[in-house]
């Protein structure tokens, strides 16, 4: 495979795609519906962005936390496979 | 009444008469993509119902409802991704919204001799980022062992009496941080410039704080590259070959690519 389709192949995050679509995308600022106050949308969003997005991150590392528990159990009954215990959790 | 235009992207009027827009879901999920051609331009647009599209009601939704813009962020990715695939598109940023189909016109044909520029810009080029990260304990290290500043300043508190020493030390750390900053920046720019070598343009973007991207190391380098297509494997290869050479003193390269050249289309100069 080419370093090209590897790069192109890679999973991207959310803050890629936000820090393309909403800091450099090209605007039109004057018939914009949401500029029509004056406000450019694209730079007030960008500020609460950092905190929407690291409140994202934040919800993203608790359901890690989820999975290493999952992770964890599949863990001891492998051990238990192993070890050929008889399972102690199970009645 | 009118209702509200979603514009995602322009692309020469006669790419569109070559090459059929595929069906595509709209912004809101039940409407479909359609072109609407102005002059030597065609707009790829959908409908969005005015009321549930308010300017209130979109920033409501930015700011409040984090699971609402990932979907339409990843929305108008993967519509504007898909379309550049097909066509030489300028694509337009999030939530780029017109009154209606007159105001979208008027809009284009004021625009419409840069536009065509940019088209032919694009051409044959496409945007690459890379992101520059780094392990701020590693390079310390390495920066506070090699630096001709600090083993001169280091020198001299060790010749000072045991009291001032300890203000001394602590301004030191302060030293070691400007210089390790210094580092990255000389670092990263002369990256940046080389790597601008296998490119049509090379731009500067904001780095962002650990606490938005997620990760422990520090980004020290956001650059935007426009690059013809023939040139593409070599600049990664590039970028392959620093990641191998430096991984060991904590520094790491993302690159993502090609992205619908965001950073290129601008026509406001």
């Amino acid at each position: 495979m080419s370093l090209r389709e590897t790069v192109e192949n890679k999973d991207i995050a959310l803050i890629d795609i936000l820090d393309v679509i909403l800091d450099k995308g090209v605007a039109i600022k004057a018939d914009l519906v949401i500029s029509i106050a004056g406000v450019d949308l694209v730079y007030l969003d960008l500020r609460l962005l950092i905190a929407s997005v690291e409140s994202l991150v934040q919800a993203q590392a608790g359901g890690r936390k989820t999975i290493s528990s999952d992770q964890f159990d599949r863990q001891r009954e492998e051990l238990i496979h192993a070890t050929g215990q008889p399972d102690k959790w199970k009645n | 009444m009118d209702g509200l235009i979603y514009l995602y992207g322009l692309i020469p009027a006669h790419e569109s008469r070559e090459r059929t827009l595929p069906s595509l879901k709209g912004f809101d999920g039940r409407g479909e993509i359609y072109t609407i051609p102005i002059g030597s331009i065609t707009a790829l647009v959908c409908n969005l119902d005015p009321h549930e599209y308010s300017e209130d009601s979109i920033k409501d939704k930015t700011n409040n409802d984090m699971e609402w813009l990932q979907e339409k962020a990843f929305h108008h990715h993967e519509t504007v991704l898909k379309l550049s695939k097909m066509y030489t598109i300028i694509p337009l940023k999030f939530c780029t919204l017109y009154m209606n189909q007159t105001s979208l016109e008027k809009t284009v044909r004021d625009h419409e001799a840069k536009m065509m520029d940019t088209f032919e810009l694009l051409t044959g080029n496409e945007e690459w980022n890379l992101k520059i990260y780094c392990d701020d304990e590693l390079l310390k290290t390495k920066v506070s062992q090699n630096n001709p500043v600090l083993e001169a300043k280091r020198a001299e508190i060790s010749e000072l009496p045991k009291g001032k020493q300890f203000f001394e030390k602590k301004k030191l750390d302060k030293l070691l941080e400007s210089e390790l900053e210094e580092e990255k920046n000389k670092v990263s720019e002369k990256i940046h410039e080389h790597l601008k070598e296998f490119a049509l343009k090379g731009n500067v973007k904001k780095t962002w704080g650990s606490n938005v991207t997620g990760r422990k190391d520090d980004m020290t380098w956001n650059g935007v590259y426009l690059i013809g297509d023939s040139k593409v494997e070599e600049f990664l290869g590039q970028i392959q070959q620093y990641e191998k050479d430096m991984k060991e003193t904590g520094w790491r390269f993302e690159a993502s690519g090609p992205w619908p050249a965001y950073h290129f289309s601008s026509f406001s100069k």
